[in-house]
């Protein structure tokens, strides 16, 4: 028979074996070979352990004999000590019939854990003499001290609290248990090591049952828990309106008791100025009718009863904060309720079971109150929408393409102030909350020059003087607020903005890179300068007559941080994208402003600033050099709308120095502003642009880009952040200019 | 020892031949530490080819240091490593039968790039291991292939008294650190409790309400009951039970809660009380079949069948799960050559009293029905087959063949087997605990 060509079948579990004894197949040794095809199972031991000596002894005893009981494995030697052991343990245990069945957590038994060894012993017995202990009061005491004492020893003040026993007795067991512990330098109750949450104890041997951070949870599991969730947090409205309506009834039923008590009174004032018939009360009435409220008025708790007399003032006065229910006046009644709701609005405003789960959370957060009295609550009857995060709003400033209406009135213009009597360059004036005037100022290479005019005056020489005459021949619309007549739109130029929004990544090395290409342009361009500057202001002039920007429509806010954040950050992607545009790679960006708010409205800021009036279209016939994203106007924080002025208000206003004050009351770019009378650089080189500008007008969409350009000038300022605090003072200035505006009241401007 | 010059320095890593305590000669050992006991010196030491179990503090009076051997730079880890490896002779692993080939020259590579490729495989899932160094065991199972740091390795507990008892421990135990300088742990037979002294153990019991186990008793026939404890319930007695179980199983984990384990705690009873005997713990929810995690029979009660006892006990809670099960991997020596025993003895109880069906001449069985019928895990039947040498391969099937002397030895071993497990005594339903969420 061929055994090496044999090959014997798999071992199948589900096929049936015939049981043989040996000697029923005689011939089985011929076919033994084969049995090495039976696959050979592991032993599940380890490795290494596999091979010791004892075990294989025993492994071969037990496949030769059966049975491995004459090699043995041995062990470490074990001794009986039965005596010692039948004097320890009572032998009174009797079983039950029954098996034995234990509650879970039924075995909560009051004995310490502390067991008193010998030295204690011996301390106890010399105690017993002059105090009243015994071992288990000891170990109790000792128990107590000892788990009182964490990572700190009890003291003896924490000690008297924790033992409930006579001083004597305290201060001796304190004593002696806290020499023992100094002694010992370790817990008495000795535990074994559970670990620490700083994972030090990671590798410690001695550190045993960790708990198992990842519970293995099942989506069922998590879906329970969500349910569950649900459920507490219902139950804890339940609660807390039970909470409510108790402390009402505490309330009414103080005020009742009050209300007695003045009463008892008023009947003995009455008593001791006797008033038997009633004039003093009247009297009293009388005064109290007179007497402005501010909350809404009280109750006549007296009014139907005819005995009531003298009334004062203090009692008056103590009672209308804590109204009284009375149901003989429903009227009153009404107003108290109210009065409570306005307290305790929450059982009003939020237990209607219309509201989902969902919401819950964020209401009760509202309970701890952040923003105090300035919270946002929700009316009843108003319907509030989501709000738009993707687009503008529907303000009048904005263009259509961004949702806005793109009304005329809001375009740059000249404007000048007339205290004191300065043009401020291109701004624009829009109603903010409450009637307020801002101006949106956009930034012009020109206002430094600008800046010097006062158009109300006569004739300048030199440069300046240049300009007036230029505007004055070009008819320039100038305005200058002047009283507090409704706002009044001036000339219609057909608005023609656009919108385009993309993405910015911002990185250092570009950034650096940058700032060399900029000192070369700047001196490079340096020379044309002056000539250039009024027919540049010309062509930008209309182009802002015709821009109708909806840059200055971002909504964040600011606190001193993120503005110092935002203005570094705009500064460099705004360089960046300058470079972007000049190598041709043409894209209009939104300052992807990393990290700033934390506010929801971060996003809104990087979603909506970016769009800029600069098309596609504009910019495909431009020269790279006129695309320039309106990036300033996040540094300015722009016109900003109401609502978020509001928080603007509030989170800035307190940290922040004046640059940001200013921001916050004059949302204007006054950073830029400050750069162009600063930094000659910056504005020559801007002009320069405009220059370039220029040279590429035959497209008509020129002037729409040229507000964005000149506004974006401040971009080539390699240092914003750095000139900030030198603006600090002007800013201040700045500020005290537009306060006096403010108290002018102007809303309206004319034209000059 | 005189000769100053000649003595050369014994250090940790050194070889030597040690006299064995039972005076069975001298045998190889690798010292491991070394401490200074009232001005003598003793050496911790660890026996070649012996387990762990057997490694002790030794005076040099025992050594022969005349043939000490200092470890050689490159052989002292490796020397670890090697063994870990698995490079040395597996007599029965599976690679080794899979690897011999006729093809002579291309089989011992591979092979041992198979063994160690296993190897390292089998430590990544027994650890889960991960890359950044921040190594945490499995959070499922009980068991913990070697990790042989140098506290671990060595016994820190001289001595424990459990009940009337005084038991050497064999391994490494996180009792608090505070109690491995002394001489005795006394340990209550009740609730396991540790302390520092006969005193204290004393006032304990004084105070100590427990006579049996804290949880259910679930099977009792004669003396012997079983209790079944939650962990999660009972942490302190589990804890305490799992810190005891430790000092003799070298592969036993502690390093997570008892939260996911069952206790099953068996019991003697007497007038004192239900004294422990052994245990094994068991996860609520195997995702490996496994129906044990740690089993322990405690020294004194060694070598009396009790542990065979334990493995027919927690096969007859896998029969009432009607589920098969198996041991937590990796299996200790004694663990090996237990179940091995019960496979055997159950397996061929089996086949002995087999008889044929209708219409056949022979009984005929599957390895699956096997199975069925003793819980015991497919892979298990066919390695004990396998080991005992009963499957055959017989004109062009598998046959199973009985010899006297397997017979004679089966019978003679069940007779030796007086107490068994009474199925009709055990009270226990099964819990679906994939069905409570938490443990």
């Amino acid at each position: 028979m061929s055994k090496v060509s044999f090959r014997a079948r798999a071992l199948d579990a589900t096929r049936p074996m015939q049981i043989f004894k040996a000697d029923e197949v005689p011939d089985l040794p011929d076919f033994a070979t084969i049995n090495r095809s039976v696959p050979q199972m592991p032993t599940g031991m380890e490795k290494e352990e596999e091979t010791e000596h004892h075990l294989q002894r025993a492994l071969s005893a037990q496949q030769v004999y059966g049975t491995s009981e004459a090699l043995v494995i041995p062990i470490p030697e074990v001794d009986d000590i039965s005596e010692h052991y039948n004097e320890m343990y009572k032998s009174d245990f009797k079983t039950t019939k029954q098996f034995i069945h234990i509650q879970a957590y039924g075995m909560d038994q009051e004995i310490p854990d502390y067991d008193m060894d010998s030295e204690d012993e011996s301390w106890v017995n010399e105690q017993k003499k002059k105090m009243e202990i015994n071992p288990l009061k000891f170990e109790e005491m000792m128990d107590r001290l000892e788990k009182g004492s964490g990572q700190q020893v009890v003291t003896l003040q924490e000690a008297k609290l924790l033992l409930k026993e006579d001083d004597d007795l305290i201060i001796a067991v304190y004593d002696y248990w806290l020499n023992k512990r100094l002694r010992l330098e370790h817990p008495l109750i000795l535990q074994v090591k559970t670990e620490k949450r700083d994972g030090s104890t990671t590798n410690n041997p001695y550190v045993a049952f960790r708990r198992r951070t990842e519970k293995m949870q099942t989506r069922k599991n998590r879906k329970n828990d969500e349910t569950s969730y649900e459920k507490m947090l219902k139950l804890r409205r339940d609660l807390n309106r039970a909470v409510t309506i108790l402390e009402m009834i505490k309330r009414r039923e103080k005020a009742k008791k009050e209300m007695l008590q003045l009463t008892i009174e008023i009947m003995e004032k009455r008593f001791q100025g006797e008033d038997f018939e009633g004039k003093m009360l009247q009297e009293a009435e009388s005064i109290r009718h007179k007497l402005p409220l501010f909350v809404p008025p009280s109750y006549s708790w007296g009014a139907g009863t005819a005995e009531e007399g003298v009334r004062k003032k203090r009692e008056y006065r103590k009672r209308k904060h804590k109204p009284v229910i009375q149901p003989t006046v429903p009227s009153v009644q009404a107003s108290h309720y109210h009065d409570i709701d306005v307290i305790h609005p929450e059982p009003y405003s939020s237990d209607e079971d219309g509201y989902s789960p969902g919401t819950s959370p964020s209401d009760h957060e509202d309970e701890n109150d952040p923003d105090g009295p300035f919270a946002f609550r929700r009316r009843r009857n108003c319907n509030y929408f989501a709000p738009i995060l993707n687009r503008l709003g529907n303000w009048p400033w904005h263009s259509p393409e961004d949702g806005g209406l793109g009304k005329k009135k809001f375009r740059y213009n000249l404007c000048s102030l007339s205290q004191p009597p300065r043009c401020i360059g291109y701004a624009r004036r829009r109603m903010g909350r409450g009637g307020r005037v801002l101006l949106d100022r956009a930034v012009t290479p020109w206002d430094e020059t600008l800046h010097q005019i006062d158009m109300s005056s006569g004739s300048f020489s030199g440069v300046v003087g240049d300009y007036v005459t230029y505007i004055r021949d070009k008819k320039i619309p100038h305005f200058r607020p002047h009283s507090p007549t409704l706002e009044e739109s001036s000339s219609h130029e057909k608005p023609s903005h656009t919108a385009q929004e993309d993405i910015t990544e911002f990185n250092m090395e570009s950034f650096q890179s940058h700032q060399e290409q900029l000192l070369q342009m700047t001196r490079a361009q340096q020379e044309q300068l002056l000539k250039q500057d009024t027919s540049d202001l010309n062509n930008s002039c209309n182009g802002l007559e015709h821009s109708f920007s909806s840059q200055p429509t971002s909504r964040f806010t600011l606190d001193s941080d993120s503005a110092k954040f935002a203005v570094s950050a705009v500064m460099n992607t705004s360089q960046i994208q300058n470079q972007n545009a000049r190598t041709g790679a043409i894209s209009s960006q939104t300052p992807a402003a990393p990290e700033t708010p934390r506010t929801p409205q971060t996003v809104v800021l990087t979603n909506t600033v970016p769009a800029a009036p600069t098309t596609s279209a504009n910019v495909s016939l431009l020269s790279p050099t006129t695309v320039l994203p309106p990036i300033s106007s996040v540094i300015s924080n722009g016109p900003v709308d109401h609502k978020d002025l509001v928080s603007s208000k509030t989170t800035g206003l307190s940290t922040s120095p004046a640059a940001t004050v200013f921001q916050l009351n004059f949302p204007l770019n006054n950073n830029n502003a400050s750069h162009n009378s600063h930094l000659p650089s910056s504005s020559t080189l801007s002009s320069s642009l405009s220059n370039a500008l220029t040279t590429s007008i035959p497209n008509k969409s020129v002037s729409t880009v040229g507000t964005n350009l000149l506004k974006f000038t401040p971009g080539y300022k390699n240092s914003i952040s750095d000139s900030i605090p030198a603006q600090n003072h002007e800013d201040v200035a700045r500020l005290n200019n537009i306060h006096n505006i403010k108290r002018e009241k102007v809303v309206a401007m004319d034209v000059t | 020892m005189k000769g100053t010059d000649s003595q050369p320095e014994i250090v940790e890593g050194c070889r030597l031949p040690v006299l064995l305590r039972n005076g069975d000669g001298w045998h190889m050992a690798e010292i491991l530490g070394k401490k200074d006991l009232k001005g003598k010196n003793l050496y911790y030491i660890h026996y070649e080819d012996f387990n762990k179990r057997l490694d002790e503090w030794v005076t040099e009076e025992r050594m022969d240091i005349a043939k000490l051997v200092q470890p050689s730079k490159e052989a002292k880890t490796p020397k670890k490593e090697g063994v870990k490896s698995g490079t040395e002779s597996r007599p029965s692993s599976p690679e080794r039968e899979v690897v011999s080939t006729p093809n002579g020259s291309a089989a011992p590579t591979t092979g041992n790039k198979k063994f160690s490729s296993s190897s390292r495989k089998r430590k990544g899932a027994d650890d889960s291991e991960n890359e950044d160094g921040s190594k945490k065991p499995r959070q499922t199972g009980s068991m913990v292939a070697h990790h042989d740091d140098i506290v671990t390795r060595m016994k820190n507990v001289e001595m424990i008294e459990l009940g009337k008892y005084r038991i050497r421990p064999w391994y490494f135990s996180p009792y608090p650190q505070e109690l491995t300088s002394l001489s005795i742990v006394y340990i209550c037979e009740f609730c396991l409790k540790y302390v520092k002294s006969k005193k204290c153990l004393e006032r304990h019991i004084q105070k100590c309400l427990l006579r049996y186990p804290p949880g259910n008793e679930i099977y009792r026939k004669g003396n012997i009951s079983f209790f079944e404890i939650d962990g999660r319930k009972n942490k302190a007695y589990a804890q305490n039970l799992c810190l005891l179980a430790k000092l003799f199983l070298d592969h036993k984990t502690l390093y997570y809660d008892t939260d996911p384990f069952l206790f099953y705690v068996m019991c003697e009873q007497d007038c004192k009380g239900y004294h422990i005997v052994g245990y094994f713990s068991k996860e609520k929810e195997s995702t490996e079949d496994y129906n044990v995690a740690c089993i322990l029979t405690l020294p004194p009660f060694q070598k009396k069948g009790f542990g065979k006892l334990l493995i027919e006990f927690s096969y007859e809670l896998s029969k009432c799960e009607g589920k098969t099960g198996s041991p937590e991997k990796p299996l200790s020596d004694l663990g090996l050559l237990s179940y091995r025993s019960y496979w055997s003895q159950t397996i061929l109880e089996i086949l002995i009293t087999m008889t044929p069906s209708e219409g056949n001449d022979r009984p005929v069985i599957t390895i699956n029905d096997i199975s069925e019928m003793t819980s015991i895990k497919k892979e298990d039947v066919i390695s004990t087959l396998q080991h005992l040498n009963l499957i055959n391969y017989y004109k062009g099937q598998y046959i199973i063949t009985l010899s006297h002397e397997q017979i004679d030895t089966q019978n003679k071993a069940m007779e030796k087997r007086k107490v068994r497990i009474d199925p009709k005594c055990l009270h226990w339903q099964p819990k679906d605990w994939s069905k409570r969420g938490k443990w």
